[in-house]
């Protein structure tokens, strides 16, 4: 739930969410066994999501707050910049990056990109002020820049 | 809605670092031997003040209870009241020793909440923030696992809750509970559990100190079959009669699921149903069944207990059995 109203910020969208995410577990689960059972369940739940906000954007619908992850969206916005690199070597050298930070900061960056929790969240989380989440976010973001670039990722 | 590459490749990132962001945050305090005695006495103070306030064991499940409540958003008519019996001991644990300290059944369901105190060596080799766990929990009488899990680590103990279901006789004496292998699970590889103590550590449940909340019962027929069904605070418990084999067989499952059946609330509600279908997978904790005789009992199990005051029947494969207070 903690995804769906990150991304959706309404009540409302987010149960709607859950409802047909669950059903999208409950088709997919009997096939397949997952290694983690709240990954798998949360990456359902976060794609349902997605899918909703990007519909309702589209209908000039969607709640209030920025999805995080549009404060990455300066690098690599789409296949014209880097053409040659492949989705899955992104996220090959994404992963190599989260291995590279400190577990804290990694725990700070997973939660606001992938849980997209907003800033007061994490801090509230983890025992942080607001302002240390979000300077370490911002250097975070500018040493992903910079890995991506060592690795032939041009961003 | 602008997602960019970056944001995309986010989405496919390896699921354990998914579930290090997701767990518990458990904070560990340690003391230099100079405020060991201090931090003693303290805790003698506030165990007793605990005592005198009456926070027991059964406090404890209740509270393990409501969290769970919070965090699925279960249903307003679930109770965090745990139907729970005291176990626990004033004795304070002694170093890889461990303790039930609060009990709810309904004698088909058993949540037990276990303390242990692990040895000092072995907290120390525990990686910072890992979480202290055994690498398996099980019991001697053949129920169906439930769940087990750390649920917090206070004072230099651990508490742990262990479920199993679909029980269908109780002992007469007791029940063993056996935790194998104290250790943590590994971040570096999914799945890897490091055990650091081999040694069995067993918690014993006698079962005349259980106290069994309240039923509700009815019966009903489907597709043929006579049903009863029994409501406690803790499951529900579902017997079938002569011609189960069709009737499950014509379910087009192996045996019944939580989706067969629905709650029917006073206000109305039906939980299962419809856009409430979902709360149904929240609300129910697993199944477990077997076969007693010419009928196919089958066992569902709540994951916290719900007020069964507001339960008027259950639907179950679509056939209504309306309940009313076992005599």
């Amino acid at each position: 739930m903690s995804i769906a109203l990150g991304i959706l910020n309404s009540r409302q969208d987010a149960d709607e969410c859950i409802n047909d995410a669950y059903l999208k577990i409950w088709q997919a689960i009997p096939p397949m066994r997952p290694d983690s059972l709240k990954g798998f369940i949360g990456r359902i739940v976060r794609n349902v999501c997605l899918d909703r906000r990007e519909y309702l954007s589209a209908k000039k619908r969607a709640r209030g707050c920025e999805v995080p992850f549009e404060e990455l969206y300066n690098m690599l916005p789409d296949e014209r910049i880097s053409p040659d690199v492949k989705d899955s070597e992104i996220t090959d050298a994404l992963n190599g990056f989260l291995e590279t930070l400190e577990k804290d900061v990694r725990i700070m960056f997973v939660r606001r990109y992938w849980y997209l929790d907003s800033v007061k969240m994490i801090a509230s989380r983890m025992g942080f002020s607001q302002s240390k989440v979000k300077t370490t976010l911002f250097r975070t973001r500018e040493r992903l820049r910079k890995y991506l670039g060592e690795r032939g990722i041009d961003v | 809605m602008k997602r960019g590459r970056i944001a995309e490749a986010f989405g496919q990132i390896d699921e354990k670092y998914i579930e290090e962001a997701d767990a518990p945050v458990i904070r560990r305090k340690r003391c230099g031997k100079a405020l060991l005695t201090a931090a003693v006495i303290c805790l003698i103070a506030l165990g007793t003040a605990a005592c005198a306030a009456g926070i027991s064991g059964i406090y404890r499940l209740k509270e393990y209870f409501e969290a769970t409540r919070r965090m699925y958003s279960l249903p307003d008519f679930t109770a965090s009241d745990g139907y729970a019996s005291e176990l626990g001991t004033d004795k304070v644990l002694s170093e890889g020793c461990a303790e039930a300290v609060s009990v709810s059944s309904d004698g088909h369901s058993l949540y037990v909440m276990i303390d242990y105190r692990p040895f000092e060596e072995d907290l120390e080799k525990l990686p910072k923030d890992a979480v202290g766990n055994f690498r398996q929990a099980c019991d001697d009488i053949g129920a169906c696992s439930g769940h087990w899990d750390t649920v917090s680590f206070e004072n230099g103990v651990y508490t742990f809750i262990f479920h199993c279901l679909g029980i269908d006789k109780m002992p007469e004496d007791g029940i063993t509970i056996s935790l194998n292998g104290f250790g943590y699970r590994s971040k570096d590889s999914i799945g890897a559990f490091e055990t650091l103590r081999d040694e069995k550590v067993e918690v014993y449940i006698p079962v005349d100190k259980l106290k069994y909340p309240e039923v509700k019962n009815g019966e009903g027929e489907t597709e043929g079959v006579k049903f009863t069904a029994e409501l406690s605070p803790l499951g529900v418990y579902i017997r079938m009669y002569d011609g189960y084999e069709e009737l499950i067989e014509k379910m087009g499952m192996k045996f019944p699921q939580v989706t067969n059946v629905q709650l029917c609330l006073s206000d109305g509600t039906v939980i299962g149903d419809g856009y409430d279908y979902r709360k149904i997978f929240g609300l129910f904790a697993g199944s477990g069944g077997w076969v007693d005789g010419d009928c196919k009992c089958e066992y569902f199990a709540f994951s916290v207990p719900i007020d069964i005051s507001q339960v008027d029947s259950i639907i179950f494969n679509g056939e209504k059995a309306e309940l009313r207070d076992a005599g």
